[in-house]
């Protein structure tokens, strides 16, 4: 439980950049995309798992590479919070496109 | 007191062309405060990074109780490590940091009960003094359920009257656990420690008198009478 806790504090420091930045970025393909429901979607989504992400990361390693031993000490590695992470977007991800898909075909 | 043993041997470490670490060997026990001095740059804080298991090596031998652990960190209730710079998360308070780090109620009672940090609760990380976070920041580590903890310069910037107070905090937990401990004040380490380690040349060589730290070149000769 306590690193469930942990994990998502970590969730919650990378993405106060992730999320508006990815949400941004959805934004932005709204202008670009003819239905805007899945341009905003497509955009929010892959923004949120690989660019967002990425760029979270290495913020987070530039002004905050301290921190992670608040973590080690109670045994969870980069690569442990890297994978939580990408989890728990990849499930928010799955539950937008079932939205998606409600939208445009429900 | 149940005695649990720590043991590092055989590391090997590069930095580039240079052999930062070569000759280690160290151990320590329940009940015992090691120690480790050396120069800037002769490799303390990695080797205690090494002994976490953070930091990558070419090779190592780390062993707690006689198992022998690569990444003892990842392993419950082994090894905490406070490092050098601050390592608390400075957007939540810190009565909300020892909910999430500690699950035992009466564990947390005794840090919210401390006398000198039950006033600084609803304040963030970086909102107390220097002095006042190193002394929450190892009060919280002690209350881990683990056999050792590497301390990484804990008298680093803080004031004397904290240093005294860090000093106590550490005795008082002998009992149930057992510290590696480096930082530059070398007389609070003297102090507080047991037995003392210098690394220098890559190696590791055991101090059994003050001045031998003066033969070493790391103490300058004219503190031989303060010592």
């Amino acid at each position: 439980m306590t690193k469930l806790k942990l994990l998502f504090l970590y969730y919650r420091s990378l993405h106060s950049f992730n999320l508006p930045f990815s949400l941004l970025v959805g934004v932005f393909c709204i202008a670009i995309s003819e239905n805007k429901v899945a341009g905003l979607i497509n955009g929010f989504s892959l923004c949120l798992l690989t660019g967002g992400f990425a760029l979270a990361l290495y913020l987070y390693e530039q002004r905050h590479s301290q921190q992670y031993y608040f973590y080690h000490n109670q045994g969870l590695s980069r690569l442990q919070l890297a994978v939580g992470t990408l989890s728990v977007n990849l499930l928010l991800i799955f539950l937008l496109f079932l939205v998606k898909i409600y939208l445009l075909h429900g | 007191m149940v005695k649990h043993t720590l043991e590092v041997d055989s590391v090997l470490y590069s930095f580039g062309e240079r052999k930062l670490l070569s000759d280690v060997y160290l151990n320590c026990g329940t009940g015992e405060i090691v120690g480790l001095l050396g120069r800037n740059g002769c490799g303390k804080t990695t080797l205690l990074k090494i002994i976490f298991g953070t930091k990558h090596t070419d090779n190592k031998h780390i062993s707690i109780d006689g198992k022998v652990y690569t990444k003892p960190y990842l392993h419950a209730g082994l090894l905490a490590y406070l490092p050098q710079q601050g390592f608390l998360p400075k957007n939540i308070p810190l009565s909300e940091i020892l909910n999430l780090y500690l699950p035992q109620q009466d564990k947390r009672n005794i840090v919210k009960q401390n006398i000198r940090i039950k006033q600084h609760l609803t304040k963030r990380a970086d909102e107390l003094s220097k002095g006042e976070l190193r002394y929450f920041e190892l009060l919280l580590l002690l209350q881990l359920d683990v056999k050792f903890l590497l301390l990484d310069e804990p008298f680093s910037g803080v004031e004397p009257l904290y240093v005294e107070q860090i000093e106590e905090l550490l005795q008082s937990h002998l009992p149930t656990k057992g510290f590696l401990i480096t930082d530059h004040d070398y007389r609070a380490v003297l102090r507080v420690s047991q037995r003392l380690i210098l690394i220098t040349d890559g190696a590791c060589r055991p101090i059994t008198h003050t001045d031998e730290l003066i033969d070493w070149g790391y103490m300058p000769a004219s503190t031989a009478t303060e010592s």
